[in-house]
């Protein structure tokens, strides 16, 4: 050492000491002994170092205000160029400030440290002095140790706990281990710790002897070792890394001591109960490290497989396990800083007991983490979610924190497809994961019907599950336990957004209305100008039999009709949909039987009207043609029978005849209007009207396909085509054959008097021809020619004729009368009041009595089952 | 960074910012203790060995005020 200094530091013992005289001599040797000990080394740290070792010194002592001031007074201190050496003032500072506080404490142990003098083991005995007692075992049990001679090292010597002592009971060791940890008393593997410590020094660990001479030597095999390589394996182990001394035992999938060390029954039960943190932290690591579950499952070997959900899943827990490494890295930061900080502190030994204590929240968080790995295996996608939503029930709060953390986070996929989903429709969803799922090769039409659909197992199972028909689909549900709230109004007001977008988009668009009206007009026959003149141009065309029909024939007569009606004021657009189309034909039908309009639907308007309800509507279109045919059929019978009673003032023996025709003439058209009437306004006007209805306070597409679908139902219903009036429908087609018969009568009728006519005619010409020419006007045979036919025209055509309409008559009535019956026993009260117009004056009440209870709900109950027909 | 004369002022100012750190940490050192100290750790003494240095001394000061008997005793000893 330099003069200089060797002076300062006289000055400095004189003046400390306050002894100047030779008595000072001894301390300034001392002095210099003890500085030429140990050369410095602290120029090898940064003063950062030990400013920081400071702070949290200070910090340690809960005097926050000092470590600020501190902190600002060594930034000026940083700004001065005075001082050369700041790292060793600071150094110094740190030390007599430790040794300061040891010194207040226990001054009261002085004299046994003296020992320490005079065993010349100067190091480390300021810090002593803080803790009596390990001192004191220390010097007991101290040999003139190997790393005696380090005095500059702070004193790390032992930690409080570390004097327990070391029982040999190797025993107990075959107590039954808990969970995952298991200690058995197996294996070979010698810890010898002190070459085994890797970083520390070696002087960080007194070894301790075995406590006790005489267990010590009944086990000599057994192997002591210091708490604190005890606890840098317990570390090690809660990283899910073997230790020296605990090692993993692949059998049963845990951990077990080795044999040969020696420790108390209490200390294995802490062992034990601590590696159960690291079985449980390796649990989730593994868990993390596939990818996110699905063990035992091909899918894992592709980590992205696994889905976004599960990814985030684990995401979730690594950010869960970071926050426990971080603890981690602190307790080992304590061990390696153990040393720095005198034992007496509060936070500065780390013990194994400590250790219980500081992993109680960890453990129980990673407890909860590894519930959860085992929940999310084998499931993926909203099932995953599902399955750990459940543990949100967990009676635990701190287990449901962690949970609801986790879930949190793991939801963050299947929120962000969610949003996704319901703000821009669009659906990402590259693992199958979310509950919609979209099928691409569903064609434009059935888009709204088949193109998502829901994947029940991975509905998300919530607090609530919401419905509500979506963008593009019907239903879905939703979950979520904080956002629950929020989701659901979220997803109302989209709905209703979307909703009220959907419907503007097919109402202005796409023209709803329009199709609509355009489907009534033409299909259910609202436009009546134009059927009827499309029914009389048609009319030559249809008689014929049904092969002999061309489509393209029929679609220029509609074009013509179109343009002779008020029709051609409709929109090109809906026009160019209307179309002839011919059902299938069976032998022996007429152009009538398949001849039908069609209207083409594509495209989005399809969404609305769908196959099955265009089919009902041609269903609708070819009971409403027919009713049309025949009171069309009726008017030309009747305009034929103005002719026929004409010529027939002349044949007076056919006025019955006729008489007959007319009377059963205008019963049926007395039927046919009223039936008419009924299918107008009972029936269509009815439900148009309420559809228009339902329609203006529709809120969503899927209200309106509801609407639609009602109103096709209200009429099928009402046009006797559902399954349940079946039976009347048949009879209806009777009535239409015995129309098709009056017809033939009546033409038969037309017939007969033209040719009796003109026989007659030709006779009376005949005669007038003669007697011009001078001739008689007739002759006997002539006059026997002419009675004899005119005999076999009264005889035999006449009564032919009237049996003819008789039985027709007769057939009629009959058909009315079973008619009206089961009119009356149907359930929609609109027929019955059509039963009632049919039968205005009452004529078939008085045939039939039955007709005159037919409303009582005794004639009703007792009519049941029998037959209507006579 | 400096001039000389604005070095003796940083001399000075620096000494004050010492003796607070050393009141902070509750050295209980006095002035002309910090100083002699701050000179020999820019000598380079081993700081750490140094503060027991003065430790000890202050143990022997404190020994010898408080009871003159072990004065003796801890002098011997060191």
């Amino acid at each position: 050492m330099m003069d200089a200094s060797n002076t300062l530091l006289k000055r400095l013992c004189s003046h400390v000491t306050g002894i100047s005289d030779d008595r000072l001599a001894n301390h300034f040797h001392m002095a210099v002994s003890l500085l030429n000990e140990s050369p410095s080394n602290v120029m090898l740290k940064d003063h950062n170092v030990v400013a920081d070792r400071i702070k949290r010194r200070l910090v340690r002592e809960k005097r926050i205000d000092d470590a600020a001031r501190f902190s600002s007074l060594m930034n000026r201190l940083l700004k001065s160029a005075v001082l050369r050496n700041k790292t060793s003032i600071l150094t110094f500072f740190l030390s007599l400030s430790q040794d300061s506080c040891g010194h207040i404490k226990d001054q009261r142990i002085h004299a046994p440290e003296n020992f320490a003098y005079e065993n010349g083991l100067c190091n480390g005995h300021g810090n002593e002095e803080a803790f009596p007692l390990p001192k004191l075992h220390q010097h007991q049990d101290r040999k003139p140790a190997p790393e005696g001679s380090v005095p500059n090292t702070p004193p790390r010597s032992v930690t409080p706990s570390a004097r327990e002592p070391r029982s040999p009971n190797i025993s107990g060791s075959s107590r039954v281990s808990r969970l995952a940890a298991i200690y058995k008393a197996s294996g070979a593997a010698e810890p010898c710790q002190h070459e085994s410590q890797p970083v520390s020094p070696s002087n960080e660990h007194l070894p301790l002897r075995p406590t006790t001479p005489k267990k010590g030597a009944k086990k000599e095999a057994l192997i002591d070792i210091t708490e604190k390589s005890l606890i840098r394996d317990v570390l090690f182990i809660f990283q899910g890394i073997e230790g020296k001394i605990i090692k993993m035992d692949s059998n049963k999938d845990g951990y077990r001591l080795d044999p040969k060390v020696r420790l108390s029954t209490s200390q294995k039960e802490i062992i034990l109960k601590l590696s159960d943190v690291g079985w449980l932290y390796s649990q989730v690591k593994d868990f993390c490290e596939w990818g996110g579950s699905i063990a035992g499952n091909e899918r894992t070997a592709d980590r992205t497989a696994a889905g976004l959900v599960n990814q985030s899943l684990v995401l979730a827990l690594r950010e869960e396990l970071n926050d426990y490494c971080r603890l981690i890295a602190l307790l080992e930061a304590q061990i390696q800083d153990g040393g720095d900080t005198p034992l007496g502190e509060p936070s500065g030994g780390l013990t194994l007991r400590r250790l219980v204590m500081w992993t109680l929240e960890p453990r129980a968080q990673l407890r909860a983490l590894a519930f959860l790995t085992h929940a999310a295996r084998k499931v993926y996608g909203g099932a995953c979610v599902s399955s750990i939503y459940q543990h949100l029930r967990h009676g635990n709060p701190g287990h449901r924190a962690i949970v609801c953390k986790v879930l949190t986070r793991a939801c963050t996929p299947v929120y962000v497809m969610l949003t996704q989903w319901l703000l821009d429709g669009a659906l990402e969803d590259p693992h199958h994961e979310f509950f919609i799922a979209s099928d691409p090769t569903v064609a434009d039409d059935r888009l709204w019907h088949d193109k998502y659909s829901i994947r029940w197992s991975m509905l998300p199972t919530g607090r609530e599950a919401i419905k509500a028909a979506l963008q593009q689909t019907t239903v879905e549900s939703l979950f979520m336990q904080d956002e629950n709230c929020q989701l659901e109004n979220l997803i109302g007001l989209t709905f209703r957004e979307t909703s009220r977008h959907v419907l503007e988009e097919i109402m202005t668009r796409h023209k709803l209305m329009d199709h609509l009206r355009a489907l009534r007009r033409y299909l259910l026959l609202g436009q009546g100008d134009f059927i009827h003149y499309l029914m009389e141009i048609l009319n030559p065309e249809l008689d014929k039999p049904a092969t002999n029909l061309y489509p393209h024939n029929l679609s220029s007569l509609l074009e013509t009709a179109v343009v002779a009606s008020n029709a051609q004021y409709e929109e090109p657009d809906i026009l160019k949909r209307l179309d002839v189309r011919l059902l299938e034909i069976s032998p022996g039908d007429l152009g009538w039987d398949v001849f039908s309009l069609d209207y083409h639907v594509d495209g989005p308007i399809g969404t609305v009207f769908t196959a099955e309800c265009m089919r009902q509507y041609l269903m609708l279109f070819n009971a409403l043609w027919k009713d049309k045919r025949m009171e069309m059929i009726l008017s030309d019978i009747w305009k034929e029978q103005a002719a026929t009673s004409k010529l027939c003032r002349e044949l007076p023996e056919l006025g019955v005849v006729l008489h007959g025709v007319q009377l059963l003439t205008q019963e049926m058209v007395h039927l046919v209007h009223q039936m008419e009437y009924y299918m107008t306004f009972e029936v269509l006007e009815c439900a148009w009207h309420d559809l228009m209805n339902l329609l203006k306070t529709a809120q969503s597409l899927d209200d309106v396909i509801a609407a639609h679908n009602h109103f096709l139902k209200r009429i099928v219903a009402g046009a006797l085509l559902d399954a349940e009036s079946k039976e009347v429908r048949t009879h209806l087609r009777t009535f239409y054959n015995l129309i098709q018969n009056l017809r033939a009568l009546q033409e038969r009728l037309s017939h007969t008097v033209s040719a009796e006519i003109n026989a007659r005619k030709n006779a009376v010409l005949e005669i007038k021809a003669r007697t011009e020419a001078g001739d008689f006007g007739t002759s006997k045979e002539q006059q026997e020619i002419e009675r004899k036919r005119r005999k076999e025209f009264t005889s035999k055509v006449v009564p032919k004729l009237k049996s003819d309409l008789r039985i027709n008559t007769q057939t009629y009535q009959d058909m009315v009368q079973s008619f009206l019956l089961m009119l009356a026993q149907h359930d929609d009260q609109n027929l019955h009041l059509l039963s009632t117009r049919l039968d205005f004056n009452e004529y078939y009440h008085r045939r039939d009595h039955r007709l005159n209870q037919r409303l009582t709900y005794h004639h009703k109950r007792k009519s049941m089952g029998t037959s209507f027909c006579q | 960074m400096s001039t000389p004369d604005s070095s003796v002022v940083t001399a000075k100012e620096t000494f004050q910012i010492l003796m607070e750190m050393s009141k902070l940490l509750n050295t209980r050192l006095d002035e002309t203790t910090l100083a002699l100290c701050v000179r020999l750790c820019d000598n380079g003494a081993n700081p750490e060995s140094l503060a027991k240095v003065v430790n000890e001394l202050m143990r022997v000061k404190n020994e010898m005020n408080v009871t003159n008997t072990t004065q003796g005793r801890g002098g011997t000893g060191t």
